[in-house]
């Protein structure tokens, strides 16, 4: 029992790095109903941007952070304007294929700029494990997690506070409509593909921070924690990302624990396999597409 | 705000809606343009909002060519658009929706809320329903909401697309009330209608389309006695040597 508790405490806090992922991809698909596979392979452009300074300039934390968005959103504004910007209406299929040729280019591109492959990153913390009872927290877990609600509280509060929130509202709803309230859909589309470049370099730099090291490898790990944990949770839904990255989290580590690290991987597919045939709209997914339609319906 | 629209084409691949459309509505005034559905009307009001780009022509806002700016860009301007079939957000809360009309004109929040202050006092419907979704409004009050969110936008020319469609006949009232109220303020408003009755009565100036082109204007008082008009829109006809309605 200590163990399944221990277990979920971890998962919960892995976990909630890989909501910020599936809230990232949630962003994108709901500014443009397209799947932005290269969210993965610009988050790890931001991470080896962050590697650089801190091997360059011994840069500390926050000025690692800094690079690690920065890099990040540069890589984002260019899959943006190649694969969604340029390919506008109706062919969402091109767009994310394009997505994963730029995804190719990207981590050919890193690969050969870091030809090492493996670099360190600088870490979350040093400090050893603090104990509760007989239960251990890893302090670099305790710093994701506290980051990641903190991230999804500012997200929150940008969504429902602000104009930009209120209009990206609007676009992942019914794009149609919202262009005829005078909305710029450009514009909002390209805002939220930054917002979704800032949220997914925090995760970068926290999951890179507790590795610490890095390797282009991390574009593709990235991408697929994401989108696993954003189809758990409901295509779309912004409670549904929080919610499945957490489980996949708690997935994962439950399975690595009793079944043993070979089988992580395949428990966190085996889940989602059956969420997809049997609850095929997520944790939440359902519940948003029904009221949508409830809605629509009376309109 | 005077609008200005010179022969203007619209096509979509072959069908070409809209062909040669020339009209003005001068600052203050309602004009209304009538015919019936697949007329072009509404492919023409798009056009001139910059919802759709036209083939060729030129529109005109007190003199500034505007031809073919996208919509967003015109809001600003005060060019604002009431679209067919209300197009609101369904998940959207009434405040919200109408915060999105203040958001395109990129009014600052006190201005904003100035704004709602005074579109409210109009719709006081709206204002006790504000934390409510737009979709689950009345069709009644989701056509008030859309004509307020476009009010939101506090517009110098107003573009009316079928306001009445698929209202319940007082609703429709309401509705005209409204507009006429609206135009008695000095708003200038180019209303697209297939109730042409009831258009033509709270218009000054008309316009008949039909194919695409349009065939017949006026004052709105002689057209709604027009003969022709009379026969093929309002559902009445006359009889040739009495000169008396027949059903």
């Amino acid at each position: 029992m200590l163990d399944f508790v221990q277990n979920l405490i971890d998962g919960l806090m892995v976990g909630s790095s890989y909501a910020l992922l599936a809230l990232g991809f949630t962003l994108i698909f709901g500014a443009m109903r397209r799947l932005n596979l290269s969210y993965g392979p610009s988050i790890m452009v931001g991470v080896f941007a962050g590697t650089l300074v801190h091997m360059q300039y011994s840069a500390g934390l926050i000025a690692v952070a800094a690079a690690t968005m920065i890099g990040s959103a540069i890589a984002t504004v260019y899959v943006e304007r190649l694969c969604f910007a340029a390919v506008r209406s109706g062919a969402a299929v091109a767009s994310m294929v394009s997505s994963f040729a730029v995804w190719m280019q990207i981590e050919e591109a890193v690969t050969l700029a870091f030809p090492r492959r493996t670099y360190a990153f600088p870490a979350l913390s040093d400090a050893p494990p603090i104990y509760v009872g007989e239960l251990f927290f890893r302090i670099e877990y305790v710093v994701m997690a506290i980051v990641a609600a903190l991230v999804m509280l500012v997200l929150y509060a940008i969504l429902n506070r602000t104009r930009f929130g209120l209009q990206l509202r609007a676009v992942s709803q019914n794009p149609v409509a919202a262009r005829y309230s005078g909305i710029n859909i450009p514009a909002v589309t390209l805002q939220a593909f930054l917002l979704a470049a800032v949220i997914g370099a925090i995760a970068g730099f926290l999951i890179a921070g507790t590795d610490q090291q890095i390797t282009p490898r991390f574009g593709l790990w990235a991408t697929i924690k994401g989108l696993i944990a954003m189809m758990l949770g409901g295509l779309g839904s912004i409670p549904g990302a929080i919610l499945g990255g957490l489980l996949l989290g708690v997935v994962e580590a439950q399975s690595q624990w009793y079944l043993g690290t070979e089988y992580r991987d395949l428990m966190a597919y085996l889940v989602l396999f059956a969420f997809l045939v049997l609850r095929p709209g997520g944790l939440m997914g359902t519940v948003a597409v029904t009221q949508d339609r409830e809605a629509a319906r009376r309109l | 705000m005077r609008l200005s629209i010179d022969e203007l084409h619209v096509s979509y691949g072959k069908v070409r809606a809209v062909q040669g459309v020339s009209l003005g509505v001068d600052t203050g005034r309602l004009v209304t343009v009538i015919g019936t559905n697949g007329a072009g009307k509404s492919s023409m009001l798009h056009a001139v909002s910059g919802m759709v780009r036209p083939t060729s022509g030129k529109v005109t806002l007190d003199g500034d060519d505007i031809t073919g700016k996208p919509y967003h860009k015109l809001v600003p301007r005060g060019l604002v658009l009431v679209p067919e079939g209300r197009q609101l957000v369904a998940g959207l809360s009434v405040e919200d929706t109408l915060m999105l009309g203040a958001a395109a004109a990129r009014m600052t929040n006190a201005e904003a809320h100035r704004q709602m202050d005074d579109v409210l006092s109009r719709f006081p419907i709206l204002a006790e329903r504000l934390k409510e979704r737009a979709g689950l409004l009345s069709g009644g009050q989701a056509q008030m909401l859309a004509l307020a969110r476009g009010l939101m936008s506090a517009p110098r020319l107003l573009l009316l697309d079928e306001p009445s469609l698929g209202l319940a006949p007082r609703a429709v009232r309401d509705l005209f009330a409204m507009v006429s109220e609206l135009a008695r303020q000095g708003l200038t408003i180019l209303m697209v209608e297939q109730n042409v009755r009831q258009a033509l009565a709270i218009a000054e100036y008309g316009y008949v389309m039909d194919s695409g082109r349009i065939i017949l204007e006026g004052q709105a008082g002689e057209l709604a006695t027009n003969d022709m008009l009379v026969a093929s829109y309002l559902g009445v006809a006359r009889d040739e040597k009495t000169g008396e309605e027949t059903a």
